[in-house]
């Protein structure tokens, strides 16, 4: 049987690549649109076996998200992995305080955030995994030069895009 | 296995050329074909003095260009981001325009 991967993103082309991605690695694939969607799914339907969350969503936010998803049984126990694109480090640190089990940023690319599906469903239906909180940063994956999904000349960097 | 090389910035009018896994080339016509209704949407929404929605649009630029590997998008619209939560116009417009040249510029390589 097909694991389930609840999917809540909002951008369009973002949410279209990773189903893609995570389809190809046969996973069955619930996408919800923004915060709001998301919480109905989490109030009707049977607890996936991952989610990933982006954090800034229409209606309810990624960060609100979270306190739902870990106060509903069934669902307290889930792997949330946030895929979101900034990489301000006490935001990262805010989500990993908050619920999240990993932090993957959107510019690592999808074998990245494969990896890290990977190291955590083993675990899924057990315990969370505690989040990873050695060394500060252990469980977001910071930009690196390693493309999956594409490689780019020139490559540009952001102050706040680098990882601390 | 991929490592993405800084080299010296395209001239204006040279091509900048983007590798990409074959296996999301169906993708990428959307993709493009949506980063550029996003310049002319944060134009528009600039130009009424919108930065909340200008904030939005680039935010949601920054992670796409990042989930498909362009950084030079995601470096460009994580500072018009930036800027519209300050309210500065004078950079928005700047970079919306780099922004504009670049997606007018780009070749994708697929691999």
């Amino acid at each position: 049987m097909k694991q389930n991967i609840l999917l809540v993103e909002d951008e369009e082309d973002t949410s279209t690549l990773l189903k893609s991605v995570l389809e190809r690695e046969g996973f069955s694939v619930i996408h919800a649109r923004d915060g709001r969607q998301a919480t109905t799914l989490v109030e009707t339907i049977r607890p996936p076996t991952l989610v990933l969350l982006d954090l800034v969503l229409p209606y309810v936010s990624g960060s609100e998200l979270m306190k739902v998803i870990r106060q509903h049984p069934g669902w307290q126990h889930i792997p949330i992995i946030v895929v979101s694109a900034d990489s301000y480090e006490p935001d990262i640190q805010r989500a990993l305080l908050g619920g999240a089990t990993a932090y993957v940023m959107k510019q690592t690319g999808s074998k990245v955030l494969l990896e890290e599906v990977r190291r955590l469903l083993p675990a899924s239906g057990r315990t969370t995994p505690a989040p990873a909180l050695a060394g500060g940063n252990e469980a977001a994956k910071a930009p690196s030069k390693r493309r999956p999904a594409a490689r780019h000349r020139p490559r540009g960097s952001h102050k706040k895009d680098q990882a601390a | 296995m991929d490592q993405a090389q800084a080299t010296p910035k395209a001239a204006a009018g040279e091509k900048e050329t983007v590798l990409v896994d074959a296996s999301f080339e169906p993708l990428m016509p959307q993709f493009l074909t949506n980063r550029k209704r996003d310049v002319v949407t944060m134009r528009e929404t600039l130009a009424q003095q919108d930065f909340e929605t200008v904030q939005k649009v680039a935010h949601g630029m920054k992670g796409a260009g990042g989930s498909y590997g362009f950084d030079r998008i995601t470096e460009l619209a994580a500072g018009i981001e930036q800027a519209a939560r300050a309210g500065d116009v004078s950079t928005i417009a700047r970079d919306l325009s780099t922004l504009d040249s670049y997606l007018n510029r780009v070749k994708v390589v697929y691999e």
